[in-house]
């Protein structure tokens, strides 16, 4: 950190930075008069002193008059600093800094400013700055903070502490970790993120996804997966009726709709990325493709967290699948077995028959799901059954008006607390 | 209307779910979802309302405002009465589709219906009522319905908020008084009374329809269809009627089919049943929001009051 | 595209009109208990004329700009002349099904009253899409995937709005049949205005003006299905069953002119 700069800015205690450099008194001439209005009158006492100046009695009228001037000028200046440390940004703040102080190219100026720290409020002499006042505290420990504390909006600051590296929704700017989102700062470890309410579904390798075919294309189909791109299903990353290690042929090519065409639900897995970071998905497995016999349901995706399985048979007889990306799928349940023995028909479009028990729990199950989705709550195999059994009392169609609701929410909510504990 | 694809086996669920009478989301044929309507929010119009079909603070969403206008009359228009005239404006922030000029066609479509059950006598309310003068002047309620969030059965919402704003809508007082010009003519003059307090409701807006719309799925229909049920509904068809159950309208709309005449007949007749409940339901929804609005508690919507308990 | 539709010379009236069909039971109401001005019944249809291919394209070399199919209606003082183009590659093209696109407009001398304006009124584009919905249903659209049908309606002379709409359809329907597209069955329309308690055929203007609520059915008789219905003003909800009847009744028998004058064209 330069000296000069230590001296205007970290001055501690009340003293507040006067110069901004180049603009400094001394370098304006102004001479001895300033030099002694500069050392000898403390901040905050410009008045007393003004009226001690001004004051005929006080001797010599013309030293003292170019006295009263010099400190006129000074107040001013000091009381432009405070405001000006208030409400500018740092950043501004450096770039002036260098400008003043030497005739320098552009580009040097914008290395200099990338390398040399900004002149940061040092924490531990604990002087609050405009940064170090908006500096989030990521030392708490995050369950003892609460949720509240730790809720930042874009362009906040969270930390300057070396120590930490920055995660996703974060920037990095001068050695300060700022936010870029408005959510909530987590901390694992030394990496500091920041969770935004709600997001896109941003893919990983291995999450199991439901998707809707939007497109179909060369040997591949475009699969919308409530991300930022749509997905790709490749035709080599599907399965192909009549055996699973067929090679796939020309005529495959050419009959792609058969397989899936657009408006299609399949159930698949994150197989790899693409250079532009678009999803590749895969349905290589049997309990992978396409998806019949139900109703599907989107929810947010951050609300579906990653488990071991996402297919889940439910007590009631409904089979879901929660995709990680939000899109959920609620169907019939039908025996593993059954599906195995009809490998030929795993394209079929026809539903199996459904009986009307069958579709009323499917309703209910769906309903249940929009409603933790409107709370807000983890969409779990746990919490959809909770919300099922707390259902049961009510008829499917009227779960979601306001009254049934706010009770089921009273209940699962209840059920929940008592399972964590 | 019809932009989400949905894949054979979905379509299939949701029609045959409709031909046995239990839909996709556990409700019966003529079963409507949850409806919240709010009045008077906005102080520049003369009446407004806002309407919102679906559950949990999500779905259709209507805000109508009503303003009133005083017309010179030009010859060619009718003598003795005023005018309603309609406009609705699908937002681009209900859906991606309505992006620029996408909406084009939505909007003439509902625009007519709005017109059709409003705009003349049919609607109920007393035009003759909105002559100032005859002659010369006269009364245009402008009935501007903005479409904020679409999810299934746009018509049905839309003519609740216009009933709603239409209902709430105050007119200020006119004077009219007789004044000899210079040649000795006596001459017809009014002048609006400038006061808040002293507005006078529209005469006859009790009388106003309500629309059902059914929507045609495989070989039965349903009303107030979702998202999800108007991407395979084959034929649909509003109906306005009055609350002494009169029609008041009928349109047809969607382009893929259309209705045997003795499912036309059937929903003709189940139109006056369901309408018969709707009206009750307005009228228990409507006093509630009045005395809220009158109130003046600025009582969030549904969705937040929702959150709010859990 | 637009001079041909405005070629109104090649059309020269009427040679020939057909009275449309009448079951035994019509006459069984008093025809002439309110009196029309035209003398008409009440259940009577104005004579209609109907005459496919009339601009250039139908027999001729197929050129650039050549219509597929034409058609020209006449019911009473209400004209109009409708080209079918298709089906051909389309703007908004769907991978499952075809699309039907539908222009309706005025000529700027059709109305009695006032000079139409050049610019497409919002009326116009309703009735485009009236159009559209009410002779959609009767084209196999899934027959031609990617593919765009498009039909320009012009009213020559208009005579009551209703009566002006259900003559679009007519013409449509034959416009469509002539240009040889698959069709489940012609769509025919007819409407209806009420007068006291009464339902009248057909209202010519003046007619209308006086009707307190007005009614026009398209209906496809071979497949029994009602393709449009449309209701404007008040009725009691017997007076809308019944006018539903009568409606798609006097809509078949339109639809028998319709079927006598395509084939007499085949001929």
């Amino acid at each position: 950190m330069p000296a000069g700069d230590a001296d205007e800015h970290v001055g501690g205690g009340g003293r507040i930075g006067m110069g901004v450099a180049g603009l400094g008194p001394a370098k304006r001439g102004g001479g001895a008069a300033d030099a002694v209005v500069r050392e000898r009158i403390p901040p905050g006492r410009e008045h007393d002193a003004l009226a001690y100046l001004t004051d005929p009695k006080q001797g010599d009228v013309k030293t003292l008059t170019a006295q009263a001037r010099t400190l006129r000028k000074v107040t001013l200046r000091r009381r432009w600093q405070a405001l000006y440390d208030e409400y500018w940004k740092p950043r501004n703040r450096l770039q002036l800094d260098l400008e003043a102080a030497s005739p320098i190219s552009p580009t040097t100026r914008r290395r200099r400013m990338r390398d040399t720290p900004r002149p940061q409020t040092d924490r531990v002499a604990g002087t609050p700055s405009w940064d170090a006042a908006r500096c989030m505290d990521v030392d708490m420990e995050a369950p003892a903070a609460s949720v509240a504390a730790r809720i930042v909006t874009p362009g906040s600051a969270i930390t300057s502490d070396p120590a930490f590296m920055r995660g996703h929704g974060t920037f990095g700017e001068g050695g300060t970790i700022y936010s870029s989102v408005a959510g909530v700062v987590e901390r694992i470890n030394k990496l500091v993120s920041v969770r935004s309410l709600k997001q896109r579904y941003s893919g990983e390798i291995g999450d199991i996804v439901v998707g809707r075919i939007t497109a179909v294309g060369s040997k591949r189909w475009s699969v919308d997966v409530n991300s930022r791109q749509d997905g790709v299903l490749l035709l080599s990353s599907i399965n192909l009726p009549g055996g699973i290690q067929r090679r796939k042929s020309e005529s495959d090519e050419l009959q792609m709709r058969t397989f899936f065409a657009e408006g299609d639900l399949v159930f698949a897995e994150v197989q790899s990325y693409f250079v532009d970071g678009a999803l590749s998905l895969h349905t290589r497995s049997i309990q992978y493709g396409k998806l019949r016999n139900g109703t599907f349901v989107s929810v947010f995706p951050q609300l579906v967290p990653r488990s071991r399985t996402h297919f889940h048979t439910l007590p009631c007889g409904v089979d879901i699948v929660l995709g990680v990306n939000g899109y959920i799928w609620v169907s019939k349940h039908v025996p593993a077995a059954a599906v195995e023995a009809n490998a030929e028909h795993i394209y079929s479009d026809k539903n199996e028959p459904i009986a009307d028990e069958e579709r009323e729990a499917i309703a209910r199950v769906a309903n249940c799901i929009q409603l933790l989705n409107r709370l807000y709550v983890k969409i779990t195999e746990t919490s959809v059954i909770f919300a099922y059994e707390e259902s049961l009392g009510h008829a499917a169609k009227d779960l979601l008006a306001l009254d049934t609701a706010t009770e089921l929410a009273h209940g699962v909510a209840a059920r929940l607390k008592q399972q964590s504990e | 209307m019809a932009s989400l694809i949905l894949s054979p086996a979905e379509q299939d669920y949701i029609t045959r779910g409709v031909e046995k009478g239990l839909r996709a989301d556990g409700r019966g044929g003529l079963d409507r979802r949850e409806v919240s309507l709010q009045t008077n929010m906005i102080s520049q119009a003369n009446g407004s309302a806002r309407c919102r079909t679906g559950h949990l603070g999500v779905g259709t969403d209507v805000l109508v405002g009503v303003k009133a206008e005083v017309r010179t009359w030009t010859a060619g228009e009718p003598e003795d009465r005023g005018a309603v005239e309609c406009s609705v404006e699908c937002s681009p922030s209900a859906a991606q589709k309505f992006e620029g000029r996408g909406a084009d066609d939505l909007n003439v479509e509902l625009t007519q219906l709005l017109d059709r059950i409003l705009g003349g006598p049919q609607s109920g309310i007393d035009l003759g009522a909105l002559c100032i003068i005859p002659r010369q002047a006269y009364w245009v309620l402008h009935v501007d319905a903005l479409v904020l969030d679409v999810k299934g059965s746009i018509a049905d919402t839309l003519v609740w908020a216009a009933r709603a704003a239409l209902l709430s809508t105050r007119l200020p007082r006119v004077v009219v008084e007789s004044v000899a010009d210079e040649d000795g003519n006596m001459q017809s003059e009014f002048d609006v009374v400038d006061d808040p307090e002293d507005q006078v409701p529209l005469q006859g807006a009790e009388d106003l329809p309500l629309a059902v719309t059914f929507s045609q799925i495989g070989k039965r229909y349903v009303v107030d269809a979702s998202e999800q049920e108007d991407a395979v509904t084959q034929a649909r068809v509003t109906v306005a009627v009055s609350p002494q159950m009169d029609i008041c309208a009928i349109q047809k709309g969607a382009a893929l089919r259309g209705f045997p005449p003795s499912l036309l007949t059937e929903i003709l007749h189940s139109a006056r049943t369901v309408a018969r409940e709707e009206l009750l339901r307005f009228k228990d929804l409507f006093a509630a929001a009045s005395a809220k609005s009158a109130s003046g508690a600025d009582e969030p919507s549904t969705a937040s009051t929702f959150i709010g308990t859990f | 595209m637009a001079t041909n539709i405005m070629d109104r010379r090649r059309i020269n009236g009427p040679a020939r009109s057909v009275e449309p069909l009448y079951g035994p039971g019509a006459a069984g109401a008093d025809p002439f208990a309110g009196g029309r001005a035209d003398g008409r019944g009440l259940d009577q249809v104005r004579a209609i004329y109907m005459k496919t291919g009339p601009l250039s394209g139908g027999q001729h070399e197929p050129s650039e700009s050549a219509a597929s199919g034409s058609a020209y209606y006449e019911q009473g003082r209400v004209r109009v002349s409708c080209a079918v183009y298709g089906p051909r590659q389309g703007r908004r093209s769907n991978a499952r099904m075809g699309v039907f696109d539908c222009e309706f407009r005025y000529a700027p001398f059709a109305c009695s009253w006032k000079r139409r304006s050049h610019v497409r009124g919002a009326d116009e584009k309703e009735i485009s899409l009236m159009l559209e919905h009410a002779v959609a249903p009767a084209i196999r659209l899934e027959a031609y995937p990617k593919a765009c049908i498009d039909a320009f309606v012009t009213v020559i002379e208009s005579d009551g709005k209703a009566a002006t709409i259900a003559a679009a359809i007519n013409c449509i329907s034959a416009a469509l049949a002539d240009a040889g597209i698959e069709m489940y069955d012609s769509v025919a329309a007819c409407s209806m205005g009420l007068r006291g308690a009464q339902w009248v055929a057909d209202c010519c203007q003046a007619e209308e003006d006086a009707a307190p609520c007005s009614m026009l059915i398209a209906h496809m008789p071979s497949a029994d299905e009602v393709t449009y219905i449309l209701q404007h003003g008040k009725a009691t909800p017997e007076q809308t069953d019944q006018a539903v009847q009568t409606c798609t009744n006097m809509c078949t028998r339109v639809y028998a002119v319709i079927c006598r004058c395509l084939q007499a064209s085949l001929e």
